[in-house]
C-alpha cells in the first residue's frame, strides 16, 4: 500500500488519463452488459411472446452496442497504456536521475547487474500492474456492482445461491497469493543473482579466457541457472494446487445456477429470458473472481518490484550541496587541505593531511601501492567526504561550494581509464559536448593522442567499444588524458594518468602541458621520478600521512624516503658505465 | 569494424519460422511429458466444452418439460464433469511449467556456455550489456512460449473443431450462418499480423538501446559525475525514453485492435444466427434450447481464434528473442581447436614468430612479417611507443586473435596444432585490464588455479608483496570485493592480478604493464622476487619504465608493428640508436 502511495505521486502527473481510463474501463463494463439484456428481451418477447417486430430493433442494439464498447476499448487501452507508459517513463527517468546524484561509495556497494535488474524487470512489473492489473481490477469491481445491482433486483434468492461459492473463490485466490508472494520474490532475488554472474562473466571474459576457466564459469553459471529452475518451477507447483480449485467452483457457480434457475423457470418464478440473463451475467461476476489470483500475483510483483525501486531512489545521496552553496564561475585554484582524515570500514585511509597548493602550481603526489594516494584526490572533487578536516578552494571550504560547480572546476583522469562506446570525438568532448572540432583536435593534440586518432579509418569519428576495446592501453589513457584537458579547468587531476604511456610521449605531454596558456593548478599521482621532478611541491605518502615534502632538490638534499626512490630509480642508471662519467649528482 | 553504440539498432534477419522450430527442437526429449500434457488438456477442453451442451438438454427435455429429476443428475454430471477439468489442470500445469523451465534452462545453458567459447574480437565489437539481454531477456521471453504457448495453440486449435462439431450436429444450417463472417476476419487478423511482428520488434530493438545505455552510464557513472555530464546524460536518457515509449504504444494499440475487430464481426454471427433462427424456431426446424446453446458456443468459437492471434504476437515476441539467441549461437568462434588438435606438452619455452602478420581490422596490418626467436628461460622486453603493437603481439601467442599469415611456433610447435586449453593453462597472462570478480581477494588469486591451497594462495601473494595490504583489510584474504575491484587501488588491483598469474605456474609468463600503477619501490620488491620465481621460464614484459625492462635479456624495440632494434640493454646502448635516444632522453631529464 505504501508502494501504492510512493506511485501515485507519479500518476497523479497525469490525471487525466488516469481518470479518463477509469471512465471507459466503466463504460465498457457497461456496454458488455448490453448484449446479455437484449439476450433475455429476443427470448421472452420475440420467442416466447412472438413479438418479431421488435427483432429489428434489438438487433441493431446489439450492433450499436458493439461498435460502441470497440471504441471505448480502444479509448480505455490509448489513456491506460499512455498512463502506464508516462509512469515508466518518469519512473526511469528519476532512478537514472537519481543514480547519477549517487555517490562513489555507493556505486562501490551495488553491484551493476542489481542496479540493472531495478531498470529492466522491476520496472516492468509495474508497468504490467497498471497496464492490465489496473483494467483488469476495475473491471472486477465495477461489474461486481452493476451486474449484482441488476441480478439482486431480478431475484435476490437466486442471486445468493448462484453466487454462493464466490467466497470460496476469493478465499483459494487470497490463500494463493499469499502462498506465491515469497516464491516470487524470491525468484527476482535469483534472477538478480543470475544477472550479475552473467555480467561478470561477459565484463571478465577476457580475463575468464587468459585463464582458460570456462569450467569453473561453467559451474558458477549452471549453479545460479539451476536454482532459478528450482525457485520457478516451486512457484509453478503452488500455482498448480490452487488454481484448479478456482477453476472449479467457478463452474459449480454455474451449475447451482442452472439447477436452482431451472427449478425457478419450472415453477414459473423467472422466465427462461431472465434464467439466459442470469447465465451470462454470472460469467462477468466470475471472471474476474478467477482472475483475482493472477490479479494478486501481479500485484505482488509489483509491490516487491517497486519496495526495490524505491529502496533505490530513497537512498540518500552521501554527497549533496550544501543549503548556502556557493556558485563560482571560475576559481583562481588555490587549494588548501587542512588536518583531512578519511576513515573506510573503521580504517584511517588519510591520517591529518595538511598542505596548501597555490594556483597555478604543481602538486606530485607520491608514495607506495595502498598509502592513500587516489583517495587524497578523490577528496578534493568530492568524491568522497572528509571524515575529519576541512579542504579549501580559494579559501572557501569546498563543501560550500555547489557540488557541480565545484566539480566543473576540477578536471581528474583516473586511474582506471573508462571510455564510452562512441566515436573518439564524442568521447573526448564528454565534459563539452558543445566543443568544437578545432577545440577537441588541439586537446589531442597536447594529450599527444592526436597522431594516432589521424592514423584511423575514421579519425574522429571512429566508434571505439566499450571501455575503450579496440585501443591499447596507453591510447585509451591519452583519449581521457585528451577528455580533462579539453575542458581547460582551473584544477587538473592526473591519476597515474600516463602510466602506460612510454616515457618519451610522456615528456612531451608534461611539456605541452605547462605549455598551455591557461594555468592550471596540478595534482600529479606518479610513481616515475621523471614524472614528478619539476613539480613545485612533492609530497610523499606512507600509511595515509605525508612523511616528506618540498621539491625536488630539498628532497634530494634530505636524503630520506624520497631519495631512496631516486636511487632504487636510477641505480642502473647512476652505475651505468655509458652515463657514469657524464653524471653529477647533486 | 563497425561497432555498436547504444543508440544504433542491432541488424537482424527477419522473421523466419525457423527460429520456432529451432527453439522447439528443445523439447525433442520431453516428447513424453508434451504428449501427456497435450492429453490431459484434451481431456479438459473436452470437459469443458460439455457445458452448453448440457445446457441445451437441460432446457429442451428437462426444465421445458418440468423434470425436476433429470435436472438434478444433469446438474451432478456436470460437475463431475468440471471437477475433471480440474484434476486435468492440475497436472498440465505441473508437467508443462517443469518442462518450459528446463528448457528455458538448457538454452540459457547453451548460450552463455557457447559465449565462453567466442573470440576477443567478437566482444569488442559490442557492448556487454547488449550480450547480456540476450543471455538474460531474450531467453526469458521464450518461457511462456514453452511453458504454456506451445499446449495452448494446439488445444485451442482443437477446441475450434470440437465447438464446430458440436455446433453442427445442433443445426447446421444456424452454424454456417454463424460462421460466414470468419473469412472476414481470418483477412483482417492477417493483414494486421506484418504490422504488429514490426511493431513488436522495433520495440525489442529500441529496449535493448535503452538497457544498453544504462548499463554503460552505471559502469561509467564515475566519469560522468566528474565531467559534470549529468543533465546532458538525462537528456539523452529522456529522448531514449521517449522513442521508447512511441514505438510502445503505435505497437501496443495495434495489438490491442484486435479485439474490438473480433467483437464486431462476433456481434454480426450473433445476429445473423437469431435473424435465421427465429424463422426457423417458428417452423419448429430448432429447438429454444439449441439456439441457447449455440449462442454460447458462438463466444466459446470465437475464443479459440482470439487465442490464436494473441499466440501469433507470442510467437512473434518469441521469434525476436529467438533470432538474437540464434544469432550468438549461430556466430562461430573464430578461434577455436582445429579437428585433432594435439595436447601441448609441457612447455620449455621456446617462442619462434615466423612472417606474422596480423590487424585487428582487414587491409589495417598492426604487424608485418614479424620474425624472432627466443630461446627457454629467456625474458624478453618489448619497448616501444604506445600502439607500435607490443601488446598485439603478445595477444597472439595465447590465440586470443589469430594471425592473418606466418605462423607463431612454442618449442617448434604451431599454437594452431595444439588446445587451446593446453595453450592457455601454461601461459600466464597478466593484462593491462585488471579485473576482479566479485568474491573474495582469496577467491581472486585463486582464480589462476582453483585447486590451490590457502598456503600457495598467501605464498603467491606474498611474492608479490600483496600480502601486506591484503594482512591489513578487515577480514583478511577473505575481504568481499566487487566487479571492477572499487575497493582497492589500481595498483592493488595489478598486485592481486599478479598473483593470480603467478598462482597459474606458467610455463611462459607475459607481464603486460603489469606494475604500471604499482610504485617502484614495491615494484622492485617483485621484481627481484619473481625473478627468483620465474628462473628457466620465459618471460615477455612491456613496460615503459626503463628500469623495469634493463634486466631483460633482450630488448626488442618495437615501431609501426616492426621490430626495428634487437638486443641486451649493453648492446642497444652501444648501438646508440631507437633505444640509447630513449635511454639517453630519460637521464637527461633526470639528473
Amino acid at each position: 500500500m505504501d508502494i501504492l502511495k510512493k506511485l501515485w505521486i507519479y500518476i497523479r502527473r497525469y490525471k487525466f488519463m488516469f481518470y479518463g481510463g477509469f471512465l471507459f474501463i466503466v463504460l465498457n463494463v457497461l456496454t458488455s452488459m448490453i448484449p446479455g439484456y437484449l439476450n433475455r428481451r429476443v427470448i421472452d418477447d420475440v420467442i416466447r411472446d412472438n413479438k418479431t417486430e421488435l427483432l429489428l430493433g434489438f438487433l441493431l442494439s446489439y450492433m450499436l452496442a458493439a461498435v460502441l464498447r470497440s471504441i471505448f476499448i480502444l479509448i480505455q487501452r490509448y489513456l491506460i497504456e499512455g498512463l502506464s507508459q508516462n509512469l515508466l517513463r518518469d519512473l526511469k527517468q528519476s532512478v537514472y536521475d537519481h543514480l547519477q546524484k549517487m555517490s562513489f561509495n555507493f556505486f562501490n556497494q551495488n553491484r551493476t547487474g542489481e542496479l540493472m535488474s531495478r531498470m529492466t524487470g522491476d520496472m516492468e512489473a509495474i508497468r504490467v500492474l497498471f497496464a492490465e492489473g489496473m483494467i483488469q481490477f476495475t473491471r472486477a469491481i465495477f461489474y461486481l456492482i452493476f451486474v449484482g445491482i441488476v441480478l439482486i433486483r431480478e431475484d435476490v434468492q437466486l442471486t445468493l445461491i448462484s453466487l454462493a461459492v464466490s467466497p470460496l473463490i476469493a478465499f483459494f485466490a487470497y490463500r494463493l497469493s499469499t502462498r506465491i508472494r515469497p516464491i516470487f520474490s524470491k525468484i527476482r532475488d535469483q534472477y538478480s543473482d543470475l544477472n550479475s554472474t552473467v555480467q561478470e562473466n561477459i565484463s571478465g571474459i577476457r580475463i575468464v579466457k587468459a585463464f582458460h576457466q570456462q569450467c569453473y564459469e561453467m559451474e558458477k553459471f549452471d549453479e545460479e541457472n539451476n536454482e532459478y529452475f528450482i525457485r520457478n518451477y516451486k512457484a509453478a507447483k503452488t500455482w498448480s494446487k490452487y488454481f484448479p480449485i478456482i477453476e472449479f467452483l467457478g463452474g459449480v457457480s454455474t451449475v447451482l445456477l442452472l439447477y436452482f434457475g431451472g427449478r425457478l423457470v419450472i415453477s414459473k418464478e423467472i422466465t427462461l429470458g431472465v434464467w439466459m440473463q442470469f447465465n451470462s451475467y454470472l460469467w462477468m461476476i466470475i471472471m474476474p473472481m478467477r482472475m483475482i489470483g493472477h490479479l494478486v500475483n501481479m500485484f505482488n510483483r509489483a509491490v516487491a518490484s517497486g519496495e526495490r525501486i524505491f529502496k533505490v531512489l530513497e537512498t540518500e545521496a552521501e554527497i549533496t550541496n550544501n543549503e548556502k552553496a556557493v556558485t563560482l564561475d571560475r576559481v583562481k585554484g588555490e587549494v588548501e587541505f587542512r588536518r583531512v582524515s578519511l576513515k573506510y570500514d573503521d580504517q584511517y585511509i588519510l591520517k591529518e593531511i595538511d598542505f596548501q597548493a597555490k594556483a597555478g602550481s604543481t602538486v606530485a603526489i607520491m608514495g607506495a601501492t595502498g598509502s592513500g594516494k587516489t583517495s587524497l584526490i578523490n577528496l578534493i572533487a568530492r568524491y568522497y567526504d572528509t571524515t575529519k578536516g576541512e579542504i579549501y578552494l580559494d579559501g572557501i571550504n569546498i563543501k560550500d561550494f555547489d557540488l557541480k560547480c565545484l566539480r566543473k572546476q576540477i578536471s581528474v583522469v583516473m586511474q582506471d581509464v573508462f571510455l564510452f562506446s562512441e566515436t573518439i570525438k564524442s568521447n573526448i568532448a564528454y565534459g563539452s559536448p558543445e566543443a568544437t572540432l578545432e577545440q577537441i583536435k588541439k586537446a589531442a593534440d597536447i594529450a599527444d593522442a592526436s597522431k594516432f586518432i589521424e592514423e584511423m579509418d575514421d579519425k574522429y569519428e571512429t566508434v571505439i567499444g566499450e571501455r575503450g576495446m579496440g585501443l591499447s592501453g596507453g591510447q585509451k589513457q591519452r583519449v581521457s588524458l585528451a577528455r580533462a584537458i579539453l575542458e581547460r579547468s582551473p584544477i587538473l587531476i592526473l591519476d597515474d594518468a600516463t602510466s602506460a604511456v612510454d616515457m618519451e610521449t610522456e615528456h612531451k605531454i608534461q611539456q605541452a602541458l605547462e605549455s598551455m596558456e591557461h594555468k592550471s593548478t596540478i595534482f600529479i599521482i606518479a610513481h616515475r621520478i621523471s614524472s614528478v621532478r619539476n613539480a613545485d611541491q612533492i609530497l610523499i605518502l606512507k600509511d595515509g600521512q605525508i612523511i616528506e615534502r618540498g621539491r625536488h632538490e630539498d628532497l634530494i638534499k634530505k636524503k630520506g624516503e624520497y631519495f631512496k626512490m631516486f636511487k632504487e630509480q636510477y641505480k642502473e642508471l647512476l652505475e651505468d658505465k655509458h652515463f657514469k662519467e657524464k653524471l653529477v649528482v647533486s | 569494424m563497425a561497432r555498436n553504440r547504444y543508440f544504433e539498432d542491432e541488424k537482424i534477419d527477419s522473421f523466419n519460422p525457423h527460429n520456432i522450430r529451432r527453439i522447439l527442437r528443445y523439447l525433442k526429449p520431453f516428447k513424453k511429458q508434451v504428449l501427456i500434457a497435450l492429453l490431459l488438456m484434451a481431456m479438459a477442453a473436452f470437459a469443458d466444452l460439455m457445458g452448453p451442451y448440457l445446457t441445451k438438454i437441460a432446457i429442451d427435455r428437462y426444465i421445458g418439460e418440468g423434470n425436476l429429476q433429470g435436472l438434478l443428475w444433469i446438474s451432478i454430471l456436470y460437475i463431475v464433469l468440471l471437477a475433471v477439468n480440474g484434476i486435468c489442470i492440475r497436472f498440465r500445469v505441473l508437467i508443462m511449467s517443469k518442462t518450459g523451465h528446463k528448457v528455458i534452462k538448457r538454452i540459457r545453458k547453451d548460450l552463455f556456455q557457447h559465449i565462453q567459447k567466442l573470440s576477443f574480437s567478437y566482444f569488442d565489437s559490442r557492448p556487454a550489456g547488449k550480450i547480456i539481454v540476450r543471455v538474460m531477456n531474450n531467453v526469458n521471453s521464450l518461457q511462456h512460449l514453452l511453458e504454456n504457448g506451445l499446449i495452448d495453440i494446439i488445444t485451442d486449435l482443437s477446441r475450434f473443431l470440437v465447438i464446430l462439431i458440436l455446433m453442427f450436429n445442433l443445426h447446421f444450417k444456424l452454424t454456417i450462418y454463424a460462421i460466414a463472417v470468419m473469412p472476414i476476419l481470418t483477412l483482417l487478423v492477417f493483414l494486421m499480423k506484418k504490422r504488429i511482428r514490426i511493431g513488436w520488434r522495433d520495440v525489442q530493438k529500441k529496449n535493448s538501446n535503452l538497457n544498453a545505455y544504462i548499463h554503460e552510464s552505471l559502469t561509467g557513472m564515475k566519469i560522468t559525475q566528474s565531467f559534470v555530464r549529468e543533465d546532458k546524460n538525462s537528456n539523452i536518457f529522456k529522448d531514449l525514453l521517449a522513442s521508447n515509449r512511441k514505438v510502445w504504444m503505435h505497437t501496443v494499440m495495434l495489438t490491442h485492435s484486435i479485439w474490438p475487430i473480433v467483437l464486431i464481426i462476433n456481434t454480426i454471427s450473433v445476429i445473423l444466427m437469431y435473424l435465421a433462427g427465429i424463422s426457423y424456431l417458428d417452423k419448429g426446424l430448432v429447438s429454444i434450447g439449441a439456439l441457447v446453446a449455440l449462442l454460447q458456443y458462438i463466444w466459446r468459437l470465437w475464443q479459440p481464434i482470439i487465442n490464436i492471434s494473441n499466440f501469433y504476437n507470442q510467437i512473434l515476441v518469441a521469434n525476436s528473442a529467438a533470432e538474437r539467441i540464434f544469432d550468438v549461437l549461430d556466430t562461430e568462434p573464430d578461434i577455436i581447436d582445429i579437428p585433432n588438435a594435439i595436447e601441448l606438452p609441457p612447455i620449455e619455452g621456446r617462442v619462434e614468430f615466423k612472417d606474422v602478420t596480423f590487424g585487428y581490422e582487414e587491409e589495417v596490418d598492426i604487424l608485418k612479417n614479424l620474425n624472432f626467436k627466443v630461446e627457454i628461460g629467456e625474458t624478453i622486453a618489448f619497448v616501444g611507443a604506445t600502439g607500435a603493437g607490443k601488446s598485439t603481439i603478445i595477444n597472439l601467442l595465447t590465440r586470443f586473435y589469430d594471425i592473418d599469415q606466418g605462423s607463431v611456433l612454442i618449442d617448434g610447435i604451431d599454437i594452431k596444432d595444439v588446445t587451446l586449453e593446453s595453450l592457455r593453462k601454461q601461459i600466464g597472462v597478466m593484462m593491462q585490464d585488471t579485473f576482479i570478480f566479485s568474491g573474495s581477494i582469496a577467491d581472486n588469486i585463486k582464480y589462476g588455479n582453483l585447486d590451490a591451497s590457502e598456503e600457495e594462495v598467501k605464498e603467491a601473494a606474498k611474492i608479490v608483496y600483496a600480502h601486506e595490504f591484503i594482512k591489513k583489510m578487515e577480514d583478511g584474504y577473505n575481504t568481499q570485493v566487487n566487479e571492477r575491484g572499487s575497493r582497492l587501488s589500481a595498483g592493488q588491483r595489478q598486485l592481486i592480478s599478479f598473483a593470480r598469474t603467478l598462482l597459474s605456474d606458467p610455463a611462459i609468463l607475459i607481464l603486460d604493464e603489469a606494475t604500471s600503477s604499482i610504485d617502484t619501490k614495491t615494484e622492485i620488491l617483485v621484481q627481484k622476487a619473481t625473478d627468483a620465481v620465474l628462473e628457466g621460464r620465459t618471460a615477455f614484459v612491456i613496460a615503459h619504465r626503463l628500469s623495469t625492462i634493463r634486466n631483460a635479456d633482450r630488448i626488442m624495440v618495437i615501431d609501426n608493428g616492426e621490430i626495428v632494434e634487437v638486443g641486451s640493454h649493453d648492446e642497444l646502448i652501444e648501438q646508440k640508436g631507437f633505444y640509447y635516444e630513449l635511454y639517453k632522453a630519460q637521464y637527461s631529464r633526470v639528473i
